[in-house]
């Protein structure tokens, strides 16, 4: 069962370190990172001024709508259940995925029997339960909150067994021949020693919940930033669908550099000793 | 009971054309330092959106069809690959780029024989984990777009009411065979198809301890 979400990030990450270019002149590093997005924005603005397709109204539309309705009016009134469905639900079922993934880690025998199952809700697509979650526990938001803690679970638990399965054994031997108490051994190896599989994790079981997040309002809900695109779309109000489109965006991109933020924060000296190691062959 | 199948073609051709995509214009990208730095800050913002927002736009674009959701698929899963390739084409050993330039191996024949082989065990670790997302947006694409496929299927089954439910929870089941054996594939992919890259060697053994 090796459902390693992580390699994939840390070989980026590692890329990442050696393409930083850290002797360049900052404002240089800027204006390379900068002129791109804003030539696009730009050439979005000019192509779109004078387009009549009823599906890609002018930006500057746009952009009056996304006043209107986002800062002028009440639109965020929408965000807040979303967010708090997110919040609530992605923590719920983080938190749920680490303690069963330590567990299992601890109980071979359980980890044996459950894994198939464990694999099976891990692979099984989680929009695909939002129908039997309906009929369960109907239209609230218990329902959205547990589909989003159903989808950030799994990510979760198979990360932390597989990054505490990966920790050196020759460690726990140190561990006990320091005489280190059980808490301590936890909290001092197996923690950072399965934390960067564990983050890996946690990262991957954010999309999924922003996704579940998204799909169970556009499906059944009568709130929320989903719903908003989709009503919209549904009686044609083109323009102020793309307001929607554009919010949900620049949520979901907050969020994952937030989530990214605070990993590189927490992990420092992980990627310190990463980028210090892959000097050497 | 109507939505019938499973229909994996939109999933299938979505990653298809995610990873064409991603292979040409990451390796483009990855030859050239000034484009790859520029196009690095946006590609990660596309990366970050959800491919979910774009959905209500590409349904009234493309309408409940096939191709809407291919789109979709295709949408989510090309940031990330184009990430992958962009970093596995400049992981090139410097040794093999140098003896490529000597050789006077340029164009076609360096992208096939130097380009590709050195990013394609990025793009097959790339593939493996989009092909999660991608499946959950194929089935997104189906239950709120309204593409056939397994998703409309279990929604049918649902709306069909409480005695179709033994059907919507048939339909869930198959859903979840349905990833063991698609990622399965792609996990099966990496490990044997990417053996004899420099990078796996060494690991071969342990890997299949494991």
């Amino acid at each position: 069962m090796t459902a390693t979400t992580g390699r994939a990030g840390a070989a980026g990450r590692s890329g990442a370190g050696r393409a930083g270019g850290r002797g360049r002149p900052r404002l240089r590093r800027v204006l390379l990172a900068v002129w791109l997005p804003v030539v696009l924005l730009a050439l979005w603005w000019a192509v779109s001024a004078q387009s009549d397709s009823p599906y890609f109204p002018p930006l500057a539309d746009i952009l009056d709508e996304l006043h209107d309705e986002w800062i002028a009016g009440d639109a965020t009134l929408q965000l807040l259940p979303s967010l708090r469905n997110l919040a609530v639900g992605f923590a719920a079922g983080s938190l749920l995925g680490v303690l069963a993934g330590a567990l299992l880690w601890r109980l071979p025998v359980v980890r044996r029997a459950t894994s198939p199952i464990v694999y099976f809700l891990y692979v099984l697509p989680a929009p695909a339960l939002l129908p039997a979650m309906i009929a369960l526990f109907g239209l609230g938001e218990v329902r959205q909150m547990a589909l989003i803690a159903f989808g950030a679970t799994w990510p979760a638990l198979l990360n932390t067994l597989d990054g505490m399965r990966g920790i050196d054994q020759v460690k726990f031997d140190t561990a006990r021949a320091m005489r280190f108490s059980g808490l301590r051994t936890v909290w001092q190896v197996v923690l950072p020693g399965a934390s960067p599989q564990i983050a890996a994790g946690l990262r991957a079981g954010l999309q999924v919940s922003i996704i579940l997040m998204v799909v169970s309002e556009m499906v059944a809900a009568r709130e929320g930033i989903g719903y908003f695109i989709l009503e919209a779309q549904t009686v044609f109000a083109i323009t102020t669908m793309w307001t929607g489109i554009l919010v949900l965006s620049v949520v979901g991109t907050v969020l994952n550099s937030a989530f990214v933020g605070v990993e590189r924060r927490v992990l420092r000296w992980y990627h310190g000793s990463r980028q210090a190691g892959s000097g050497a062959p | 009971m109507g939505g019938g199948g499973l229909d994996p073609a939109g999933w299938f051709l979505g990653l298809v054309v995610a990873s064409v995509l991603a292979v040409v214009v990451g390796s483009a990208l990855a030859a050239n330092d000034v484009a790859f730095r520029s196009a690095a800050g946006v590609i990660e913002v596309f990366k970050a959106i959800p491919a979910i927002a774009i959905l209500p736009l590409v349904i009234l674009v493309l309408g409940s069809t096939l191709e809407m959701k291919v789109f979709l698929v295709a949408f989510g899963a090309f940031w990330p690959l184009v990430v992958q390739v962009g970093y596995g084409v400049r992981s090139i050993d410097p040794t093999v780029a140098d003896t490529a330039r000597v050789l006077g191996v340029r164009g076609v024949r360096r992208f096939l024989t130097v380009t590709l082989p050195t990013a394609s065990p990025y793009v097959a670790t790339g593939l493996r984990i989009a092909s999660a997302s991608a499946l959950i947006l194929a089935v997104v694409a189906e239950l709120v777009g309204g593409a056939e496929g397994i998703g409309r299927a279990i929604l049918f089954a649902r709306n069909a009411g409480v005695s179709a439910y033994p059907v919507m929870y048939a339909y869930i089941l198959v859903a979840g065979f349905l990833g063991i054996v698609l990622t399965g594939l792609f996990f099966l992919l990496e490990r044997q198809g990417m053996h004899w890259h420099e990078s796996r060697r060494n690991r071969a053994g342990e890997a299949g301890a494991r």
